[in-house]
């Protein structure tokens, strides 16, 4: 049976203006869960209170391990550094870096090693921030919408990455999409968030494409709407 | 703790090592040097110490725009780290200063020698003491207020300079100080160090709790 990396316990989160309430779900090793929802769903506060980013308010998160990578939908990098003093900076940071691991990410992603950030475009500052994500030997790993504004070849190397990762490593990934074809590629299970609530959980299987999703999340949203 | 200091390293070295920037404070310094002597040079290099000192501001203001503290608390790097590495930075940065103040102040010195070499040495003591105590004291307020920090930090040193000035008179303060002996000043200082960046550091520790690093 695999290892049960994350598991969520009614989780509820009050920020300011919205709450998540009553999130359930655990993620094993080899799981990639894409989350869905709308904007202003809940996602990425999702995500955030997970790593503890966001206390919680309510409920418990038993996390079976401390190595966690995330992935911002902006780097957290400041812009006027290079990828070289990145990797060094990081390389003193993290016991568990692997620079030649990031090494390889970045010469698979073409990203020049002596250009500062500021520089990268969107596609390449995300390209980056998911080698740095893969390059600490996280068991689970966290993307917020990682993919969105990549072309469609470099959100395949991207995603083909992830998938691998999870492979080798028997790691988790929960990410944060708007892209369904992101969630039929790689993606195992998906939750629909709506209004800070999880209203649809199931597995991805083989027929599913973007429009039996989308079809899914619609009728899903009806239903919720009806119960309420 | 290295990794967090050697990204602030970089950070200030692309901030600092402008073309531009060392050019003019090249021109500042020998200008003043030929132009207004040992004195001159004095003054403007501690303009320039006081403009690395204040530089520090724009690695709170980088930390703040890039989301990098979020980062490195999905790293579970602790807060006291984080806190600790900035006040060493700071630390590196008034050294710097220090070095920069003694030197020109030795080549300024081949053109009018009006201190020894003894006072310079004493001078570039006090210098550093000083700076120190400065930056250590303006770091919980550029946690607290971000950008307004600087200002408000120095305005609140200005008011508690005035303050003091005001309860003791001068001329007593400096007759207390050459009638103490040199060992029990360096008590006093190191004292006065130590306390002014334990009180520094614990302030910007439980303001870094409440606030940002806390989300």
């Amino acid at each position: 049976m695999a290892k049960v990396l994350l598991q969520i316990n009614h989780l509820k989160t009050v920020l300011d203006s919205f709450t998540l309430r009553d999130i359930s779900f655990t993620a094993t090793a080899g799981d990639i869960i894409g989350i869905i929802g709308e904007n202003g769903s809940g996602k990425t506060s999702l995500l955030k209170s997970i790593v503890g980013i966001y206390p919680l308010s309510d409920g418990n998160i038993h996390l079976d391990t401390d190595q966690i990578g995330f992935a911002f939908d902006s780097i957290p990098f400041p812009q006027k550094l290079t990828i070289k003093e990145l990797s060094n900076v990081l390389k003193n940071l993290l016991p568990s870096w692997q620079s030649k691991t990031f090494d390889a990410y970045v010469d698979s992603f073409n990203l020049p090693r002596n250009t500062p950030l500021e520089k990268f475009s969107k596609g390449m500052k995300m390209q980056f921030s998911v080698a740095v994500t893969l390059s600490h030997k996280a068991s689970l790993l966290l993307f917020d919408e990682i993919t969105s504004g990549l072309d469609p070849i470099v959100r395949n190397t991207v995603l083909e990455a992830i998938k691998n990762y999870v492979i080798t490593n028997h790691a988790a990934v929960i990410m944060t999409t708007h892209n369904l074809d992101d969630v039929i590629k790689i993606g195992t299970r998906f939750i629909l968030l709506d209004n800070g609530k999880i209203i649809l959980e199931r597995s991805i299987n083989y027929d599913d494409n973007a429009t039996s999703l989308e079809q899914d999340f619609v009728q899903a949203v009806k239903d919720w709407g009806n119960q309420r | 703790m290295n990794g967090l200091i050697l990204k602030d390293v970089y950070s200030l070295e692309k901030l600092w090592f402008k073309k531009s920037y060392i050019l003019a404070a090249l021109i500042l310094l020998v200008g003043s040097t030929i132009w207004l002597k040992e004195s001159g040079s004095i003054i403007s290099v501690i303009f320039l110490s006081m403009l690395l000192l204040n530089s520090l501001q724009t690695l709170f203001l980088d930390d703040s725009h890039s989301n990098w503290l979020l980062f490195l608390k999905t790293l579970n790097i602790p807060l006291s780290k984080v806190i600790l590495s900035r006040y060493t930075i700071a630390f590196i940065i008034s050294l710097i200063a220090t070095i920069i103040t003694f030197a020109t102040a030795l080549i300024s010195r081949l053109f009018s020698s009006v201190m020894t070499i003894t006072q310079l040495f004493e001078f570039s003591l006090i210098v550093l003491v000083i700076s120190v105590i400065y930056i250590f004291f303006l770091i919980p307020f550029i946690y607290l207020f971000n950008q307004n920090g600087l200002i408000i930090g120095f305005l609140t040193i200005i008011a508690l300079t005035f303050g003091i000035f005001k309860l003791f008179s001068i001329d007593a303060l400096t007759v207390s100080i050459v009638n103490t002996s040199g060992y029990i000043i360096f008590l006093i200082v190191l004292g006065v160090i130590i306390l002014d960046f334990s009180v520094s550091y614990a302030i910007s520790f439980l303001i870094m709790k409440k606030k940002s690093f806390n989300g």
